[in-house]
């Protein structure tokens, strides 16, 4: 579960305000889309909710924990993929993996089933011992998920997780959202792919601007406009208006 | 000529901020009042070290005047140690630079010639070497000045020949590692023909600069050999160093004279070794990093047992240190322009005692002590040996960048130190611990090694024992102190990795402010051990568990700093 009340936040002194006011909730059970043009703010709502950027007003609970006053409890509850893979790059996949199971406190059997599965869902098996720096872009997205999920989080944050995944892998990605939040915990992940949206997500948040223009269900977003035929035509009317 | 300019400018902004990134997001708060006071420890180790080099300068000068002597030597052995300095700072940063950087990526495809990105991205590397020598090496210079009496002519040339000083042992230095990288590029990868060309670069220059020491001499006016010297006119005027270096000898010429002819000469040859530089690049440089292989995927499975092997539940401080230690000895970038020196200066240290023992294998400096040996008495030693170590400590410490750019090594990386459940505490303590036992290595540790050998000579094991803890106390307060300069002024924006360490003059800074902080630190104990003649052992004892005390409560600062510092950063 998330919960957004009232965040804003402007970078620099009197630079734009890159979200406005948000509030929302991300309900158990759910996977949820968020959508939103280039600079519509999804990446710095990410970053809040992680704890990666304070919010100049509101606060974020994960799982009930507020992040400003109990930051290390929220932050165990969910796993993270940042939008750009490039990082530990000197390490190898298999101390990438041991690094984040070791700071999530998963213990030494379960790393080595964890990783098994993982490894196997992602067919990842044959690149573990090398060096993140020799990974193509898709690997190397392929590990930060994999780092993220190792300790089996309540809440998933994924940012743009599936740019540069191979269709296997990112059937196995969907399929992994679609099961975890069968068992009943939490998806949050930004798209740009309306279709991804359309076919994976429970509910979809539109965010333009900082605002949030439309939370619900995509079948409430085709019932308040009936006359475009596309998900596409109906984002595309809806941010024109934003 | 306008793409070289052009792809300079662009190299250098993408660095450039070195010291104004990462504050953006706390303009918003009240600085934390360990901020002001470090600016204000900044400005007060500054100060001090500038007027001390600006006395030097000076006072050798006058010395060298009033005895009658003429000060062009003085001016000679500033340049030279300028020239050095140029080379121990810039050789990893020039093979790194050239041979590592991950823009070679995006420049190959351009219409450009080998020859200007090689040449922009030495410009890079010269831009960096005459900020650095205007920090060390310009307040000695303007003291040489002003002891000399110099004109306006004087000045202005003075200051024309510190511009021109790094362009020869730079140019230099990128032909022979053009070269050198050539000769490997096929001999292992990349990472490790740059580490191994680095450190023959490195160890070359400090056997030159040792061969200078000793044949050099400031004025020569030592020795009964030196003394003849003076006598000789014409030979008076040089120091023992222009033989060494031929260029000293119009270059200081220029400035003392003021001389344009051989100002002519200087630009002449300057001219001519960027020429020579730009030949060899455009010949080999290419060809080399084309050829030059990195580290391959093996793309095998791991079998249960290496997997096994590989997985373990670490504590979270264990965690982030072992990834610390991975990420910067992985990274030539880093590791070279950071670790490297504090690891190797005791070469400098036993190269003469090598050379000495190569020339003279009858009288040299390990025969004496072989032969003197028995008769040391080494009792009384306490206050020397303690001193002595304290000056390793901080010489070897202030050379160390790794706790003096841990949180800039992190780049756009901080993000996961904010999102991962691990105090930052524990986070910045990972850090200092990587930093901290490499410079123990390299201070306490090779002291040890000496303290054991004079332990056979007959010093007290007690002498010992302090200076071991005595040392391990001021690696802490010298780590922790690098740390918090670094947390003050972070350099998180940056693409390639030497960007982090190089291109960034904070590490410079820390370098300055250890020195003097540390040097402080070595005159207070010398001040009541040796000049007041207080009893040494409790001195020493004193001094001990005063410094264990300071390290307590200068690492509890850091912490604190850091985790204010930490939750306040913002991209
Ligand atoms: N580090 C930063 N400094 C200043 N402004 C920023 C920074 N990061 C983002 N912004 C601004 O904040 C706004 C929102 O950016 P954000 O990255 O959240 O967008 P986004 O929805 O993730 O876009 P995209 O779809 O391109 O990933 C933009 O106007 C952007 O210019
Ligand atoms: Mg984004």
């Amino acid at each position: 579960m998330i919960r957004v009340q009232g965040v804003s936040k402007t970078y620099g002194k009197k630079g734009v305000r890159a979200v406005d006011n948000l509030n929302f909730d991300i309900a158990d059970g759910k996977i949820t889309g968020f959508i939103g043009p280039n600079g519509a703010g999804k990446t710095t709502t990410l970053k809040i909710i992680t704890g990666i950027l304070e919010p100049d007003e509101g606060s974020v609970q994960i799982d009930g924990i507020d992040m400003a006053k109990d930051p290390i409890g929220a932050k165990r509850r969910f796993g993270f993929v940042a939008d750009s893979p490039d990082s530990f790059l000197r390490l190898k996949g298999i101390e990438y993996l041991q690094f984040c199971a070791s700071i999530y406190g998963v213990d030494t059997a379960a790393q080595q089933e964890k990783i098994r599965s993982l490894a196997e869902r992602f067919d990842m098996q044959n690149a573990l011992q090398d060096r993140l720096s020799t990974y193509s872009h898709g690997m190397r997205q392929k590990i930060m998920v994999m780092g993220a999920l190792i300790h089996d989080p309540n809440v998933w944050i994924l940012d743009e997780p599936l740019t540069g995944l191979d269709p296997k892998a990112a059937f196995e990605l969907k399929e992994m959202m679609r099961e975890h939040a069968a068992s009943g915990k939490s998806v949050f992940f930004s798209t740009h792919v309306l279709e991804v949206a359309e076919k994976l997500c429970d509910q979809v948040i539109i965010i333009d601007h900082g605002r949030v223009i439309f939370l619900g269900t995509l079948d409430m977003l085709r019932a308040q406009f009936p006359n475009e035929e596309s998900l596409e035509a109906i984002f595309l009317e809806l941010i024109k208006h934003a | 000529m306008r793409n070289w300019l052009l792809l300079t400018k662009v190299l250098m902004k993408t660095g450039a901020n070195g010291l104004s990134s990462g504050i953006g997001g706390t303009s918003k708060k009240r600085s934390p009042a360990v901020t002001v006071l470090l600016y204000v420890i900044i400005g007060l180790c500054l100060i001090p070290y500038i007027t001390m080099a600006f006395g030097l300068g000076r006072s050798l000068t006058q010395v060298t005047v009033m005895a009658g002597q003429p000060a062009r030597p003085v001016l000679e052995t500033i340049l030279f140690m300028g020239s050095i300095m140029t080379l121990v700072f810039g050789i990893s940063y020039i093979l790194t630079t050239f041979f590592l950087g991950n823009d070679l990526e995006t420049l190959l495809p351009l219409p450009l010639t080998g020859g200007q990105i090689v040449l922009a991205k030495l410009t890079v590397v010269y831009v960096y070497e005459v900020l650095t020598n205007a920090m060390l090496i310009l307040p000695i210079l303007v003291g040489h000045g002003i002891g000399a009496g110099w004109g306006v002519g004087s000045w202005i040339l003075g200051i024309v020949v510190f511009l021109l000083m790094p362009v020869v042992p730079l140019a230099v230095a990128g032909i022979l590692s053009t070269l050198l990288m050539y000769a490997l590029r096929n001999v292992a990868s990349r990472s490790m023909i740059t580490t191994v060309s680095t450190i023959l670069l490195l160890v070359v220059v400090m056997l030159f600069s040792s061969v200078g020491g000793m044949f050099g001499g400031v004025s020569g006016a030592e020795g009964s050999e030196a003394a003849a010297d003076a006598m000789i006119p014409g030979l008076s005027a040089l120091s023992r160093y222009s033989r060494l270096y031929p260029l000293l000898g119009p270059m200081a010429a220029a400035v003392d004279g003021p001389d344009l002819l051989s100002l002519l000469i200087t630009l002449a040859v300057c001219a001519a070794a960027v020429v020579l530089f730009l030949l060899v690049a455009q010949a080999f440089f290419v060809k080399t990093v084309l050829s030059m292989k990195d580290t391959g995927a093996k793309g095998k499975a791991m079998t249960a047992e290496e997997t096994g092997r590989a997985l373990r539940r670490d504590s979270a401080l264990k965690a982030c240190a072992k990834k610390e230690w991975r990420m910067l000895y992985r990274s030539p970038q880093f590791f070279l322009n950071t670790a490297l020196l504090p690891l190797i200066w005791p070469v400098f240290l036993l190269l003469p005692a090598v050379v000495t023992m190569i020339m003279d294998p009858q009288d040299n400096l390990i025969t004496l002590i072989r032969e003197t040996l028995p008769y040391w008495d080494l009792s009384d030693a306490m206050p020397i040996v303690i001193l002595v170590v304290c000056g390793a400590t901080i010489f070897g410490a202030s050379t160390s960048f790794v706790s003096g750019t841990s949180m800039s090594r992190e780049g756009a990386n901080y993000i996961f130190m904010k999102c991962i459940p691990v105090r930052y505490r524990t986070q910045l303590t990972a850090k200092l611990l990587v930093g901290t036992i490499l410079t123990v290595v390299a201070t306490t540790g090779y002291s040890l090694i000496v303290l054991l050998f004079l332990l056979a000579a007959g010093l007290p094991p007690v002498t010992i024992l302090f200076a071991v803890l005595v040392s391990l106390a001021l690696n802490v307060i010298c780590n922790c102190f690098s740390m918090m300069i670094d947390l003050l002024m972070p350099k998180l924006h940056w693409e390639n990795e030497q960007m982090a360490v190089k291109q960034n003059f904070v590490p410079i800074l820390e370098m300055l402010l250890v020195l003097v902080i540390g040097g402080g630190l070595c005159f207070l104990y010398a001040l009541f051990s040796l000049i007041l003649g207080f009893d040494a052992l409790l001195v020493t004892a004193i001094f001990t568990v005063v410094m264990i005390a300071a390290a307590a409560g200068i690492y509890a600062l850091a912490m604190a700093y850091g985790e204010k510092r930490l939750t306040a950063l913002e991209e």
